[in-house]
C-alpha cells in the first residue's frame, strides 16, 4: 500500500503565546528544582516519614510512564502486526514515549535523595525488588527508544553535516558514521522494536507491583495482587487515546488537518481494550469484596468512583458509539477522559490510597512539588515542539503520492 | 534497500535469543544477604513492666554517637503529651498510652525497627542496601543506598526515616539492633540500659518460651498473644501487653510476610527469564508471519 | 546450704533443659514432699515427671515485720559511674505495709522452706545470661519496687528511690541511716462502726462494727484485709487519703465466719444495728467474770462462733454440785444455804434466771434478801 503521507519537519514558528506561558512555567519549576538540590527534598516538598512518595513519583514517574505507553502500543500495531496504515502515528508516538521516559527518569533522579548514585542499580542488583525491575527495564527501554529514534536523526543529518572551522574535518567521518548506523539499524531494528514491546509489558506491570509490598498501607479499593495486570491493561488502554490526544493538539497547533481516518480507526480499538480493563477492575473488586468500601463516603471511595466512572465507564460508552469515533470533538473528549482516568488511577494508587498507620496529617503536594511537575510537563511540551520542528516526525498529507520515506524506522518494507 | 532477507531475520533472532538465554543463566543472584538463621536473636518487650523512663532512648543515642541532652533530663514527662515516631534523630522512642475513662496506670510502648524475619525493606530495596544478618539484625548500608525511599513505602511498621532536610547525602535511618555492639559480644544499648529489664535479649525461640511462661504464670495480667511471634511473618522484636495491641500503637499487620505476594509475582514474571523470552519469541513470530503476508502481497503486486 | 537451695530453684529449668535427674541427696529438702515437684512418687532419672514449677507452694516465708532487717542498702550493683546512688531500702517499713497484703511473699516470692532468701541469691547480676526466664538483679529490683510504686503514685521517677550522685560519684543527698531506720508506717486508725447504704429497699443498711470485730472478737487486720495494695489508701498522691478503705465489698469477707445466705438480719436492716450484745444474741447474758473474757476463751474455735449449751460444765468441766464452791460467784453461802442442792434456788439449769427463794421463804426475793455474804470475787477465790 502506498503511503500518501510523508513525515517532515514542521515549519511554523516556534514562539506562540502558549509557548511563552510554558517557558514561564518551566523556569518556575526549575527554580524550585534548584531549591531541592541546594536545601534537600524536605525544603520544597511536603514529603515526610509518613508519606515518603508524593506526586513526583505518582504523576511524573508512574503516570508519565503509563501515558508514554503509546510508544509501544503503536509500535506493536504498526511494526509487529505490520499494519502499515498506522505508520503515520508511530513517529509521534515514539517521540512522545522517548520524551516521556526521559522525563520520568529525570523525575526519579530528582526524587532520589542521592541522585548521583542513580547508576547503582546497574551494578547492585536485587532481584526481589519490583523497583529494581522497573528501574532496569525503564533504563533499557529508554536506550531502545533512543535507538529507534536514531534513524530519524540520521535522516535529518545525512548529507547535511556542515560543521565550520576546526570541526570541518569531522564532517566526513560523522557522515560515514551516520550512514553506517543507519544501515546497521535498518537491518536490526526489528530486534529493538520487539525488545521495546517486551520491556514495556514488563515494567508497565511492575509499576503496579511496586505498591503490592506496601500491603495494608494501600487502601483495599486499590490494593490487589492483580495490580500489575491492571497497570498493564490500563497502560495498553491509554496508549491510543494518548496518541489521539497528542495528534489532535499537534494538528491544531501547527494548523494541520487531523488524520481522522487513522485516529478513528485507533478509536475503534478502544471499546474492547477499555472493556477488558473495566472487566478486570470490577471482577477484582467483586472477588475481593472491596466494593463494600464504596458504601462509605470518603476521599478514597469518591476518588475511586470518579476514576472508574469518568475515567473508564463513560469513555467506554462513548467509544462504542460510531458517532463519537467519527467526530473530531467527541473522539478528542473521549480520549481525554481515558487519559484523565489513567492519570487519576496512578495518583490514586500512589498517593490517595496510601494510608500509613501513623499518619499525623494527610499529604497534599506543596507548591514546590506542583511547580516542578508542571515545569517538567512544560519542558516536555516545548521539547516536543522543538523536535517536530527539527525532525521529520509528523506526517503531512501529500496531494501527489510521494516517494516512500527513505529511512524508515521500521523493519524494512519491500 | 531496507530489504532484509528472511535469513537475516532468523540469523539475528537466533543471536539475540542466545544472548538473552545465556544472560538468564545468571539471574539476579547478586541479591542482598537475607539470612533466616534458626539461632537469630530477638528482644522481648514486656510493656507491663516498662515504666517509661526513656533511658533506652538516651542509651541508643549515646551508643550511636548522636548528640543528646543529659540523662537526667529524660525524666521530663511532658514529651508524652504527643505521640512520637522514630525519626532521623531518634531511632527509638517510647510512647505513653493512657487508658480511656480510667485512671489506671498508663502503658508505655517502645517503638523501633521490628527486625522482621522476612523484611519488606530487604525485599524492596532497589540496590539491596538492606541485609538481614545471621543474628537477626536488619542493617542498612550507606554505601549502596540511593535514597529512593521505597523501603519506607514497603515497611509495614513505618519505621525507616529519611533525612529530608539533607541536601547532599541524606541517610535512611533506622534501628540497627546495635549490630556493631552485638558483633563484639555486647548487648544492644537499650537492652543494657533498661533499669526494669522490660527488654529481654536472647535467642528468639527462647524468648517465645519465656513469653508463653509469663502469660501462663499471670494469665490475668496479659493479653494472651505475643505480638511479633507471627505478625508480618514474624519479627525479632516481640511484645507482651496487658491490653489490646492496636491501642498501643502496634498495628494489625496480619500474619503474612509482607514481601510474599510481590516476590511471588516477581518470580512468576521472571522465572529464569522464561516468560519474557517466550513473549519475545512470540512477538518475533507474529512479526515474521505478518511480514510474510505483506511480502507475498507485494510480490503479487509486482 | 546455698548450693542446695540453688539446686531447688533451678530444678525445673535444669531438669527440663537437660532431661536428666538431679542427685537425690542434693535436692531433698526437709519439710517438702517429693510430690511438690514430681507427679510420680518415684521419679527416676529417665522419667523425672516434673510438674510445672509450683512456686506458690514453695513460698513459705511468714515472719513478722520485726524479725527482718530494718534497712537494707542495696549496693550489689553500685556503680560510681552511674547517675544514681544505691537505694537505702526501708525493709521494716515495707514489711509492715505488706502485712495487710500478701505478706513477705509479696517480695520473697519464691522461697523454699528454710532460710529467707535475698534477691541476689537467685537473680543474676549479669544481664547477658542463659536463663532468660528470670529477670537479672537490676531488673528484679526495679520490677519488684515499681510494680507497687507505679500503681501507688504513678511516680516512677528514679529520684523517688535513688539519691543523685554528684561529682566524682559522691552521693549528694541521702537520708541518713538512722533516719531511714525510723521510717515506719504510721499507725492505721481503725473505724468504730460502719454503716453502709446498700441501695436495696429490703435490708437497706448494713451495719458493721469494726471495733467489735477487732477488739471483742479478736480478728487480726490481715484476716479480712488480705490484699490491700498501697494504692487502696494512697490515692495518686503520696499522702494517705481521708477516704475510708474497705477490706472488700460484698459478702466475701464476712462469709468466712457468717452464714451470709440465711442470717441476713444480722447485718442488714432498715435501721443501723446496735452493737453486739451476748444476751440478745444467745439469750445468755455475760455478767461479772464472763464479761471480761475474750470470746475465744469459751468459743475456742478461732473465727467460728459456735453456740454453746449454756451449761457451766461446757467450760468448767471440773465443776460438780459436790465440789462447787459458791464463792467464785462473789457470794459466800451461809451455813443453812450451803447445804442445799443447786436446784432449790436456781430454777433453770443454765443458771441464767434470777434465783428464787420461794421454795422456803414465801416473802423473800433475791437480791433484797441474800442467802449469804457478798465478797470480792477474786479475794474469795484466793482466800480459799
Amino acid at each position: 500500500m502506498n503511503s500518501v503521507h510523508k513525515p517532515q519537519p514542521m515549519t511554523k514558528g516556534f514562539f506562540t503565546p502558549g509557548v511563552i506561558v510554558l517557558l514561564v512555567l518551566a523556569v518556575n519549576g526549575l527554580g524550585f528544582l534548584l531549591g531541592r538540590f541546594l536545601f534537600g527534598i524536605g525544603s520544597v516538598t511536603n514529603l515526610s516519614n509518613q508519606y515518603p512518595w508524593g506526586i513526583w513519583i505518582a504523576i511524573d514517574v508512574a503516570a508519565g510512564v503509563a501515558l508514554a505507553a503509546g510508544g509501544f502500543t503503536t509500535a506493536a500495531l504498526g511494526h509487529v502486526m505490520h499494519r502499515e496504515e498506522y505508520h503515520i502515528v508511530v513517529r509521534p508516538a515514539l517521540l512522545t514515549a522517548m520524551l516521556g521516559y526521559t522525563f520520568a527518569a529525570l523525575a526519579v533522579c530528582i526524587d532520589l535523595g542521592r541522585w548521583y548514585y542513580i547508576w547503582h542499580p546497574l551494578i547492585m542488583w536485587n532481584g526481589t525488588s519490583a523497583l529494581f525491575e522497573v528501574g532496569m527495564c525503564v533504563m533499557i527501554y529508554m536506550m531502545v527508544l533512543y535507538i529507534e529514534f536514531l534513524p530519524i536523526v540520521a535522516e535529518r543529518f545525512i548529507g547535511r553535516i556542515t560543521l565550520k572551522g576546526v570541526f570541518a574535518r569531522l564532517n566526513k567521518p560523522l557522515e560515514a558514521l551516520l550512514r553506517a548506523l543507519d544501515r546497521g539499524l535498518s537491518k536490526t531494528m526489528f530486534i529493538f522494536i520487539i525488545a521495546g514491546v517486551v520491556l514495556s509489558t514488563l515494567h508497565q506491570s511492575s509499576l503496579g507491583t511496586l505498591m503490592i509490598i506496601a500491603g495494608p498501607k494501600v487502601h483495599p479499593l486499590w490494593q490487589t495482587p492483580i495490580l500489575p495486570l491492571l497497570f498493564l491493561l490500563s497502560a495498553v488502554s491509554v496508549g491510543y487515546p494518548m496518541v489521539i490526544f497528542e495528534s489532535m493538539i499537534a494538528s491544531r497547533s501547527f494548523g494541520l488537518k487531523p488524520e481522522m481516518d487513522v485516529l478513528s480507526r485507533l478509536g475503534s480499538f478502544m471499546a474492547p481494550l477499555l472493556s477488558i480493563y473495566l472487566a478486570f477492575k470490577i471482577g477484582d473488586m467483586v472477588i475481593r469484596e472491596s466494593f463494600m468500601y464504596l458504601t462509605e463516603v470518603n476521599t478514597a471511595s469518591v476518588m475511586f468512583t470518579i476514576e472508574i466512572v469518568v475515567g473508564v465507564a463513560i469513555p467506554l460508552r462513548m467509544f462504542l458509539s460510531e458517532v463519537v469515533v467519527r467526530s473530531r470533538l467527541w473522539l478528542f473528549v473521549a480520549s481525554c477522559l481515558v487519559v484523565f482516568g489513567v492519570l487519576l488511577n496512578r495518583i490514586n494508587t500512589f498517593v490517595v490510597a496510601y494510608n500509613p498507620p501513623y499518619a499525623v496529617k494527610a499529604y497534599f503536594p506543596s507548591i514546590g512539588e506542583i511547580s516542578v511537575t508542571v515545569g517538567f510537563v512544560s519542558i516536555l511540551v516545548l521539547l516536543y515542539r522543538f523536535y517536530v520542528r527539527t525532525f521529520a516526525v509528523i506526517s503531512i498529507a501529500k496531494v501527489t503520492p510521494a516517494a516512500r520515506a527513505k529511512y524508515a524506522i521500521r523493519g524494512g518494507r519491500s | 534497500m531496507k530489504k532484509k532477507t528472511r535469513r537475516d531475520f532468523l540469523k539475528t533472532s537466533a543471536l539475540i535469543g542466545t544472548a538473552v538465554a545465556s544472560s538468564s543463566l545468571h539471574p539476579a543472584k547478586a541479591g542482598p544477604k537475607n539470612i533466616l538463621s534458626p539461632d537469630r536473636m530477638g528482644v522481648l518487650v514486656d510493656t507491663t513492666v516498662c515504666v517509661g523512663c526513656r533511658s533506652c532512648e538516651w542509651a541508643c543515642k549515646v551508643a550511636h554517637g548522636r548528640s543528646t541532652q543529659p540523662l537526667a533530663e529524660y525524666e521530663d514527662r511532658s514529651v508524652y503529651q504527643t505521640s512520637r515516631r522514630p525519626d532521623h534523630e531518634s531511632v527509638t522512642v517510647v510512647n505513653e498510652h493512657r487508658q480511656e475513662e480510667s485512671n489506671g496506670t498508663p502503658v508505655y510502648t517502645k517503638v523501633q525497627c521490628m527486625h522482621c524475619d522476612h523484611p519488606s525493606c530487604v525485599s524492596a530495596c532497589i540496590v539491596g542496601a538492606f541485609t538481614k544478618e545471621e543474628n537477626g539484625s536488619v542493617v542498612w548500608d550507606t554505601n549502596k543506598c540511593i535514597g529512593c525511599r521505597y523501603c519506607m513505602v514497603a515497611c509495614p511498621f513505618q519505621i525507616p526515616a529519611f533525612e529530608f532536610g539533607e541536601a547532599l547525602r541524606p541517610d535512611v535511618v533506622k534501628c540497627d539492633f546495635c549490630f556493631s555492639r552485638t558483633q563484639e559480644g555486647k548487648l544492644p544499648a537499650c537492652v543494657e540500659m533498661c533499669p526494669v529489664e522490660a527488654l529481654t535479649y536472647g535467642p528468639r525461640t527462647e524468648l517465645i518460651k519465656v513469653a508463653r511462661e509469663r502469660i501462663r504464670r499471670a494469665p490475668e495480667k496479659y493479653v494472651h498473644h505475643i505480638y511479633g511471634e507471627t505478625e508480618a511473618g514474624g519479627t525479632s522484636w516481640m511484645y507482651l501487653a496487658s491490653r489490646d495491641f492496636a491501642g498501643l500503637g502496634l498495628p494489625n499487620v496480619g500474619t503474612h510476610a509482607m514481601p510474599g505476594t510481590s516476590e511471588s509475582i516477581q518470580h512468576g514474571i521472571f522465572a529464569y527469564f522464561i516468560p519474557p523470552v517466550l513473549l519475545y519469541a512470540m512477538l518475533g513470530g507474529v512479526m515474521w508471519v505478518t511480514r510474510r503476508g505483506k511480502e507475498s502481497e507485494h510480490e503479487e503486486l509486482k | 546450704m546455698r548450693t542446695i537451695l540453688a539446686a531447688i530453684l533451678g530444678v525445673c529449668v535444669v531438669m527440663v533443659a537437660h532431661g536428666q535427674g538431679v542427685d537425690k541427696r542434693s535436692h531433698v529438702v526437709p519439710g517438702m514432699s517429693c510430690t511438690t515437684c514430681h507427679t510420680s512418687e518415684v521419679p527416676t532419672k529417665e522419667s523425672p515427671s516434673v510438674r510445672s514449677c509450683p512456686r506458690t507452694l514453695m513460698a513459705t516465708v511468714r515472719h513478722s515485720a520485726e524479725e527482718g532487717p530494718d534497712v537494707i542498702r542495696m549496693n550489689t550493683l553500685s556503680d560510681t559511674a552511674s547517675l544514681y546512688a544505691p537505694v537505702r531500702f526501708t525493709h521494716k517499713a515495707h514489711a509492715e505495709m505488706s502485712e495487710m497484703a500478701g505478706g513477705c511473699t509479696m517480695c520473697h516470692h519464691y522461697n523454699p522452706p528454710g532460710r529467707v532468701l535475698g534477691c541476689s541469691e537467685c537473680h543474676e547480676v549479669s544481664r547477658m545470661r542463659t536463663n532468660l526466664g528470670r529477670p537479672d538483679l537490676k531488673g528484679a529490683y526495679h520490677q519488684q519496687c515499681l510494680d507497687c510504686h507505679k500503681r501507688w503514685s504513678n511516680d516512677t521517677g528514679c529520684r523517688s528511690c535513688h539519691a543523685l550522685r554528684g561529682e566524682a560519684g559522691a552521693v549528694v543527698v541521702q537520708e541518713g541511716k538512722e533516719q531511714a531506720r525510723e521510717r515506719r508506717h504510721p499507725v492505721v486508725t481503725k473505724p468504730a462502726r460502719l454503716v453502709r447504704e446498700t441501695g436495696y429497699d429490703e435490708g437497706r443498711l448494713v451495719t458493721f462494727s469494726h471495733n467489735e470485730h477487732v477488739d471483742l472478737f479478736g480478728l487480726e487486720c490481715a484476716d479480712c484485709h488480705t490484699s490491700e495494695s498501697c494504692i487502696r489508701c494512697h490515692e495518686k498522691g503520696k499522702s494517705a487519703s481521708a477516704q475510708p478503705v474497705a477490706a472488700s465489698l460484698g459478702h466475701q469477707s464476712c462469709e468466712r465466719c457468717h452464714n451470709v445466705n440465711e442470717q441476713c438480719d444480722r447485718c442488714h436492716g432498715a435501721e443501723p444495728k446496735p452493737g453486739f450484745n451476748h444476751q440478745r444474741r444467745s439469750g445468755w447474758p455475760l455478767r461479772q467474770y464472763h464479761e471480761q473474757l475474750d470470746c475465744n476463751r469459751c468459743h475456742t474455735k478461732k473465727n467460728v462462733f459456735t453456740d454453746l449449751s449454756g451449761s457451766c460444765a461446757t467450760c468448767h468441766k471440773a465443776w460438780t454440785p459436790e465440789n462447787f464452791r459458791h464463792a467464785v460467784t462473789g457470794l459466800v453461802l451461809d451455813q443453812n444455804h450451803a447445804e442445799l442442792t443447786c436446784d432449790v434456788c436456781h430454777t433453770d439449769d443454765r443458771f441464767v434466771a434470777k434465783p428464787s427463794c420461794e421454795a422456803c421463804h414465801e416473802q423473800y426475793t433475791y437480791p433484797q434478801k441474800s442467802p449469804g455474804k457478798r465478797v470480792k470475787r477474786l479475794a474469795a477465790v484466793r482466800g480459799k
